[in-house]
């Protein structure tokens, strides 16, 4: 059923059958999740960088089912946070608890907490406490679980998809930017197409569900966050990259805070994940300025006069990429009205000008 | 560069600098033989600066060149190798299997492209022409000889002639119009014409020096003798004087003319 390579356990079988293999899977979630081919490549590229994934999106999207069916094609373990503001970090954690075993004798046992999978659904993490977040941010920084003396290593790979809803903000607690930082890439989604949402209801109204046959197993995605970072980039672009990321902390009219040296690491892995999803042994340009938007739309900071005349943070991440020569093409711009338009019309930044 | 300045020093007989320059004065007119050849130190001098300027502007233009980046020219020339031949240049120390790969497919891809593709022809073609034409004209005017009546000596010359660089016309005398004014005298014209140097109040004077009589502007008072220190050159006689058209043997009726013309002014 999985993708398996390890027989030959050779990472450069992994790397010839790298498009074969990316292409059967994007096919398999199509079969359960219709449309959002942006979200999935875009989560399956932070799955691939080993970082993790904030989604903003009004609710009912598919922002579970989504998730839940990437970890069944990954053979991943899944596990689901409902963030809510009662929520405790030992719930997020684990606990000790006190075990009364045969004999009478009583022992302290670890039982680990929902953190303690591959892939973890954060659901609306804005809802949880500050000190809960907390807990949250060294599993995803340190892939590590400290729990009063003891220190539990997390099984790799370690994934969070953490979720937002932009509308209900009233008894929130907005994420920090320290926090939103750790995320590698910050997806918005949309509603679907007339037709998608035709195609939803043609599969999610019958008796039986779609399903997914068959997938990538752990060692060969191991594998594939290998290749990963072994793809190639020009120093041409990595200055193209560098450019853009310091262009956010130099342009002050419109950007308040720009994004830190993190950001250019991300926005360099995100292109060589890219790079090899689309199946070339190279980085280009396109992928450098389309994986710009979900790697910086969350790190800046737009000044007060910009957010008052409705400036987003991707049409000033638009303007940035004018400014540093970028030749567009057609599908950047299809993708970048798709970007624009819900981040116009939908979502509003977090915590101002309500 | 060679052929252009070989052309411009030959038609403005530059090699004429060397009797100018003191220390190159006594060599001039020398010969020297060089590769079986005569040739004047003037020549053999103006061929070596002539080189020498060549060389160093060609250097100078050289350094001042803004480099090509030929891995561009070849991914503008061939689409197929666009970003990847940059990537694989960048990457070619590191050892894993996808820049392997993407090396061993840069490398085939590579192999139409010719050293020819990274000429700009078009630059190419007017360097030959420009060639052409200057070892044409270089060639005729040393088979002819042709050259322009200017020297370096004329080069002063030459230079004051440029408009906007001579002063003749500046108007380098002029008095001030509100003196004249004040005195009630009108204000005189230009400098060139009447100048006048002694105003008395309430008296119309006339009292006007022609341009050029050298001596400026002095009031003479009694008793004030000028010191002569000029001997008083003797007398000549009229008939005695050579003329720049001087003719030993007069038509005939001209000389009673001559003669009867200076014994009137004589009488005068």
């Amino acid at each position: 059923m999985y993708e398996n390579n390890s027989e030959a356990g050779h990472i450069s079988i992994t790397y010839e059958n790298a498009g074969r293999i990316f292409g059967s899977f994007f096919e398999e979630i199509g079969r359960v999740v219709v449309g959002q081919k942006n979200a999935v490549e875009n989560i399956v590229i932070s799955i691939l960088c080993g970082s993790h994934v904030l989604v903003e999106s009004n609710p009912g999207l598919g922002k579970t089912l989504m998730i839940s069916t990437i970890s069944k094609a990954l053979n991943l373990k899944f596990s689901r946070i409902q963030c809510t503001p009662d929520l405790m970090p030992a719930d997020i954690t684990g606990t000790t608890i006190i075990e009364e075993r045969e004999g009478g004798t009583k022992e302290f046992r670890f039982e680990a907490g929902p953190v303690f999978a591959n892939i973890v659904l954060a659901d609306e993490i804005n809802r949880a406490s500050p000190k809960t977040q907390s807990a949250l941010l060294e599993a995803m920084q340190e892939k590590q679980v400290t729990v009063g003396n003891e220190t539990y290593s997390l099984d790799k790979p370690f994934f969070i998809l953490a979720t937002q809803n932009p509308i209900e903000m009233e008894g929130t607690y907005p994420l920090p930017e320290a926090q939103l930082d750790r995320f590698l890439l910050k997806i918005l989604l949309d509603y679907p197409s007339f037709e998608e949402e035709k195609e939803i209801i043609n599969r999610y109204t019958k008796s039986e569900f779609p399903k997914i046959t068959r997938g990538i197993d752990k060692p060969t995605l191991l594998e594939l966050q290998a290749l990963t970072r072994q793809v190639p980039i020009s120093e041409e672009l990595k200055e193209r990259a560098l450019n853009i990321v310091s262009l956010t902390r130099k342009d002050k009219e419109n950007i308040e805070y720009g994004a830190s040296p993190r950001a250019s690491i991300g926005l360099i892995l995100a292109a060589k994940a890219r790079a090899l999803i689309e199946g070339r042994n190279f980085v280009s340009q396109e992928d450098i300025d389309t994986m710009a938007y979900p790697v910086l739309r969350h790190r800046i900071i737009l000044t007060f006069e910009a957010e008052r005349s409705g400036l987003t943070p991707d049409e000033a991440i638009t303007q940035l990429l004018k400014k540093t020569g970028r030749k567009e093409n057609r599908e950047e711009k299809a993708s970048e009205n798709e970007q624009e338009e819900p981040a116009k019309k939908k979502f509003k930044f977090p915590g101002i000008g309500k | 560069m060679f052929f252009t300045l070989y052309m411009i020093f030959a038609l403005f007989n530059m090699q004429d600098i060397f009797s100018i320059i003191d220390f190159f004065e006594p060599y001039t007119g020398s010969k020297y033989s060089f590769l079986g050849a005569e040739l004047l130190f003037e020549t053999l001098g103006i061929i070596l600066v002539e080189l020498g300027l060549a060389l160093a502007i060609t250097a100078f233009r050289y350094t001042r060149k803004e480099k090509k980046d030929a891995i561009k020219i070849i991914e503008e020339k061939f689409p197929t190798l666009n970003e990847r031949l940059r990537t694989a240049y960048d990457n070619r120390a590191v050892d894993n299997i996808i820049v392997k790969d993407l090396l061993n497919k840069v490398t085939l891809d590579i192999k139409p492209v010719t050293s020819s593709a990274l000429l700009d022809r078009r630059l190419l073609i007017i360097g030959i022409g420009a060639l052409f034409l200057t070892a044409s004209g270089s060639t005729y005017i040393a088979i002819t000889g042709y050259h322009t009546d200017m020297t370096p000596k004329n080069l002063p010359e030459a230079i004051e002639n440029i408009p906007f660089i001579s002063d003749k016309d500046s108007g380098l005398l002029t008095l001030e119009e509100s003196e004249a004014g004040k005195n009630g005298e009108e204000a005189s014209g230009s400098s060139l014409e009447k100048i006048t140097v002694i105003t008395i109040e309430g008296t119309e004077v006339e009292l006007k020096i022609p341009p050029g009589a050298g001596q400026g502007i002095t009031i003479k008072e009694e008793g004030d003798e000028r010191e002569n220190t000029f001997g008083q050159s003797a007398a000549y006689d009229p008939e005695a004087i050579a003329s720049q058209a001087y003719y030993e043997n007069l038509p005939e009726g001209y000389r009673n003319i001559i003669q009867n013309y200076f014994e009137e002014l004589a009488k005068e």
